[in-house]
């Protein structure tokens, strides 16, 4: 099932005020520097305007797609056949990855797409198996610049953890 | 590692670093592909938990019951894949149940019963087991 559809969707919710700007992160975000990889979800992360003490509350974003027909699913919830899931960009590291991100079309739609090194860096700090996993594929493909990434990286206060993670790359890899 | 094995690993990141100077539009076309290819293999109703509404076991006209709600126990694909398990019919489920000790390690002795509801429209017989 084509993503377009999804994105037009989404991008309507932009243009109806409901989100703000957002990013597509994840691994359909990562397909675009790296080989394609099956997924069955769209990872999209929203900006939020709010105050220091206040919960994120995605109610509205649910309130206005179940208007419109698409069911929650879990976390996610499904658009034009695919399964979304809305994150928000509440802290440092996702709110520069959300205003860094690049613009880019999927079959003729507009919408924006996570740079590498914002990709890497979220990975390494979420740090899940399939996290690393992705570290590795963006290493092996030399698709991203060091210099950007050790400056992400630095300004989030994860360049230790990035140097213990190149040590076991390179156990893993020798 | 070998030469051959080096030379297959330098082939295959060759092969991932041509696929990812695709154009996105293509890697996105082939993405969809394979998620498409994927829910219809996750469909298949051999992948499909089965799913009792209720289950009670009677053991020597004592009943026994299971559970409360809705379980989910194996797939018929993990059923007939599974290596402890030996001439299991294709349509049958297996249900693990632990019983009283009073039961001791055999239900061979012991009449038993077991009553079930499906959700699913797999029609079941029921092989038994009980866990150590």
């Amino acid at each position: 099932m084509s993503m377009d559809q999804t994105l037009r969707v989404i991008n309507q919710m932009q243009a109806d005020g409901v989100i703000g700007p957002y990013a597509i992160g994840g691994a359909i975000a990562a397909t675009f520097y790296l080989e394609p990889t099956s997924t069955f979800d769209l990872d999209i992360f929203i900006s939020f305007n709010k105050n220091a003490n206040e919960i994120v509350n995605l109610g509205p974003i649910y309130e206005y797609l179940k208007q419109r027909g698409y069911k929650p699913k879990g976390q996610y919830i499904t658009i034009e056949g695919w399964d979304v899931e809305f994150l928000p960009a509440d802290d440092q590291l996702y709110n520069e990855a959300l205003s860094k991100a690049q613009p880019a079309q999927i079959h003729g739609v507009n919408t924006y797409v996570m740079t590498p090194e914002y990709l890497m860096t979220i990975a390494l700090k979420t740090g899940r198996p399939k996290d690393f996993i992705r570290l590795d594929q963006f290493i092996q493909a030399k698709s991203y610049d060091a210099d950007k990434l050790r400056d992400v990286l630095a300004r989030n206060g994860l360049l230790q953890k990035w140097e213990k993670f190149n040590v076991s790359y390179a156990e893993r890899t020798k | 590692m070998s030469e051959t094995m080096d030379k297959m690993l330098e082939i295959k990141q060759a092969r991932r670093n041509e696929r990812a100077l695709l154009p996105y539009e293509e890697k996105i076309a082939l993405v969809e592909k394979m998620r498409d290819r994927s829910l219809l293999l996750a469909s298949n109703p051999l992948r499909q938990p089965v799913v009792m509404k209720s289950i009670t076991f009677f053991v020597d006209g004592q009943a026994l019951p299971l559970s409360d709600g809705p379980t989910e126990v194996q797939t018929p694909l993990e059923l007939r894949q599974s290596t402890v398990q030996t001439c299991i019919p294709q349509n049958s489920v297996v249900v693990f149940v632990e019983l009283p000790q009073q039961y001791g390690q055999s239900l061979a002795k012991y009449p038993t019963q077991l009553q079930w509801a499906f959700e699913s429209p797999m029609e079941a017989g029921a092989i038994c087991r009980r866990r150590h």
